[in-house]
């Protein structure tokens, strides 16, 4: 009887909702709602079967992704496990480093800082860092760096460098100034603005002119631009070689053994190139301001998208598929997928906790053709 | 029956109004209820976001502290990152961990209710109760001048333990006479009370004292006159290179690796900093460190009689505790574990911290963090 009671008042209740609902959905709907809706059941199954399908074939330990479509719905997926010593599950609330993505908060921060009339982007690296001896110093303008076409030589394929790095379980830190010692008095790879080599060492830089120019450290400078302003509260620029938990393992091959942890190998080389860590519930905000822009002038959101050279769909920073922008991120044990499409308002972010054979662009390519994507040409 | 159970209902809501009610009078009547002022919710706030921050700085995969200000209620923990980085349990505030020097408060004050038992007396030179071990200058270093750092003796964790300690893989075991032959092979540092400089060896001393006078194993006489008076239940002298369950594991930077030094045996550190300790035994001592309950009105001024420490006229040492500003404490540093116990006298803060690395000290960017939210050092 009592029983009866109470769910007789729930079913009120949730009539009630349900009659809330249908009034706030037919204020905000769209007259072409339903039927043309992108993540609808069928595209969500097939999404989640190709999930089990590139788990399959390529090997990872595991995957986390996030796709939404705005106004329709999120996704999250996970596959696979987090740590193979415990056999943990993926967990899409981990945090990761997100690799070469960094670059995509460099570049967006020195475009800011052009806005700001701090930074001029047709000047050259000489105007801002004069004290190094850079080959082509002065003809490298500020924009042939941010879309990698800079010429100089990758400061990651110098074997005193790397052999620093890897020997020392990625535990060794290094300033700026170590990172672009090898550049220096090296040859130029080709005339500067001729062609697009993407490098490591040309966000670097970036990072040592945003320095420069405000007189702070780049990460404070990211917290003042970027994270406080969209509110991203799970991103830092680590200090350590650890990160903040919850977080899952990374492996690989690499290095001999099968799947050696490589967890607590510090991205300190990486720097203003590759130092972030972040998580999916920050990622999806950046994935939007990637296409969206809001930081931006309307100046500064044509730099971002502008080429450098036909070879490379890259603008100022940023991986162009058509509409379809963003970066990936690739460091030992992690590999990363950020973009969205700011006219049909899709947001693809994958992460996998390993990186040899690209798992995560793999992937990519998967999701993004479900998604009514066509990258082969690209 | 419906009647009956909406009648019951209502009988409960008014028995949470009258409480409601009570409470609310209780506010704003009574003068006796806790004022809080300085641990507020905005404070509180403050310190958990500092703890998030911070931990992205130190080098250390997990921390646990415990804040409070008397009279403003139990006080706050606060736990981040992971106490095993194979498996990724969470930190959690149950966890022992081994307390390294902290344990010098602890035979410090041993020592001193053993003076008020007329056991030992502060005027005699430490020669008097030892004279077997031939001490350097031993007939001129007086109870007072171990205790606060003067004797001069050379430290024997200057020595080159460390480095036997980690070839053996933590396993070796030290005894008393190799550690004590080790330090007095060394000249003075200086002539007896005329400098402050921090010595290990000065407390292996005063646990040979207590032992000496009392004829029992030094835990035997903190148990029986420390422990178990203020209901210490977790506090313990390992005799092995285990630690109590449950544990955090501690990780040490070792020439380039990553060590869990969890299970590294304590026996170098004895009396100077063997015990091992959780945050509920740690808040219990941190009053009494401060309070001296245990003590009489003179030994309670002998623990507080100050001389010069590192910084003269900024810091000082008592017996067996340090001053710096308003702040009573000691801080407690072995490789996998630091720790932090601090009273602020005049506030009446404690602040105890401890993280499951010394690498770089990560205690200190915590402690700071902390402290310039409650009480910024002047």
């Amino acid at each position: 009887m009592k029983f009866w009671k109470s769910t007789n008042l729930l079913s009120l209740l949730i009539v009630f909702l349900f009659a809330f609902i249908a009034i706030s959905c037919k204020d905000s709907s769209s007259p072409t709602q339903p039927q043309n809706k992108i993540l609808n059941a069928e595209t969500i199954e097939k999404l989640q079967a190709a999930a089990d399908k590139v788990m399959m074939e390529k090997a990872m330990p595991g995957l986390i992704a996030y796709i939404a479509v705005e106004g329709e719905g999120e996704l999250y997926i996970s596959r696979g496990v987090g740590n193979l010593a415990t056999s943990e599950p993926m967990n899409i609330n981990n945090y990761f480093r997100v690799a070469s993505v960094t670059k995509t908060f460099t570049t967006e921060t020195v475009l800011i800082l052009a806005d700001e009339g701090k930074i001029d982007l047709g000047k050259t690296i000489g105007f801002y860092l004069p004290e190094y001896s850079l080959p082509g110093k002065d003809t490298i303008t500020i924009r042939m760096l941010g879309n990698m076409t800079s010429g100089l030589i990758e400061f990651m394929s110098d074997p005193v460098l790397s052999a620093a790095y890897y020997n020392s379980q990625g535990t060794a830190k290094f300033t700026p100034e170590e990172l672009i010692a090898p550049v220096l008095n090296s040859k130029l790879m080709f005339t500067p603005g001729t062609h697009y080599f993407y490098c490591n060492t040309n966000t670097i830089l970036l990072g040592m002119v945003i320095k420069k120019v405000t007189g702070k450290e780049v990460k404070d400078v990211f917290s003042e631009k970027i994270f406080r302003p969209l509110g991203l509260t799970h991103t830092f620029w680590p200090e350590t070689n650890f990160l903040p938990s919850p977080y899952h393992h990374a492996y690989t091959n690499l290095l001999g053994p099968p799947n050696a942890d490589v967890t607590y190998y510090g991205n300190s080389w990486g720097n203003a190139a590759g130092i972030l860590i972040s998580n999916l519930a920050d990622l999806k905000i950046w994935a939007k301001e990637l296409s969206e822009m809001k930081l931006l002038s309307a100046s500064a959101k044509l730099e971002r998208f502008k080429i450098g050279s036909p070879e490379a769909h890259y603008g100022f920073g940023l991986e162009l598929y058509g509409n379809l922008v963003g970066h990936a991120g690739a460091i030992v044990g992690y590999n990363s997928m950020v973009y969205s499409d700011g006219v049909r308002k899709i947001t693809i972010i994958i992460h996998v906790n390993t990186f040899e054979d690209n798992p995560a662009g793999f992937a990519f390519v998967e999701f993004a053709k479900i998604l009514g994507y066509d990258l082969s040409g690209y | 029956m419906k009647f009956r159970k909406f009648a019951s209902l209502l009988s409960l809501l008014i028995v949470f109004l009258i409480v409601f009610i009570s409470i609310s009078c209780k506010d704003d009547s009574s003068p006796t209820e806790p004022q809080i002022k300085i641990l507020n919710a905005d404070t509180i706030e403050k310190l958990q976001t500092a703890a998030d921050k911070v931990m992205m700085e130190i080098q250390a995969p997990g921390m646990m502290a415990y804040i409070s200000v008397e009279g403003e209620g139990e006080g706050i923990y606060i736990t981040r990152g992971v106490s095993n980085i194979v498996t990724n349990e969470p930190m959690n505030i149950n966890n022992c961990w081994r307390i390294g020097s902290v344990t010098k408060t602890i035979v410090g004050e041993a020592v001193l209710i053993l003076v008020d038992e007329g056991k030992i007396d502060l005027n005699k030179p430490i020669s008097f109760y030892l004279p077997e071990l031939k001490i350097p200058s031993g007939d001129k270093i007086t109870i007072p001048m171990l205790a606060n750092m003067t004797s001069g003796l050379y430290d024997y964790a200057d020595d080159d333990w460390l480095k036997s300690l980690s070839d053996s893989h933590g396993q070796k075991v030290f005894t008393l006479e190799q550690l004590l032959t080790g330090a007095f092979s060394y000249n003075m540092r200086f002539e007896p009370g005329t400098k402050y400089e921090y010595c290990n060896t000065n407390y292996l001393l005063l646990g040979l004292l207590i032992t000496k006078v009392t004829g029992k194993p030094v835990i035997d006489v903190l148990n029986e006159k420390i422990f178990q008076p203020l209901g210490m239940k977790n506090t313990f002298w390992p005799n092995t290179s285990y630690l109590p369950y449950p544990y955090s594991h501690g990780y040490y930077l070792y020439e380039g690796s990553l060590l869990d030094v969890t299970n590294w045996n304590p026996s170098w550190g004895n009396a100077a900093g063997i015990l091992t300790s959780n945050i509920f035994d740690m808040k219990i001592w941190s009053k009494e460190m401060v309070e001296g309950k245990l003590l009489s009105a003179k030994m309670k001024s002998e623990r507080f009689s100050w001389v010069d420490s590192e910084i003269p006229g900024v810091s000082s040492s008592g017996f067996g505790v340090e001053k710096y500003g308003d702040w009573i404490f000691h801080d407690g540093t072995l490789p996998g574990y630091n720790t932090k116990v601090y009273c602020n006298t005049v506030n009446k803060i404690t602040i105890i911290i401890y993280t499951t690395s010394a690498d770089g000290l990560p205690g200190g960017p915590v402690l700071v963090a902390f402290m310039n939210i409650l009480s910024p050092l002047k």
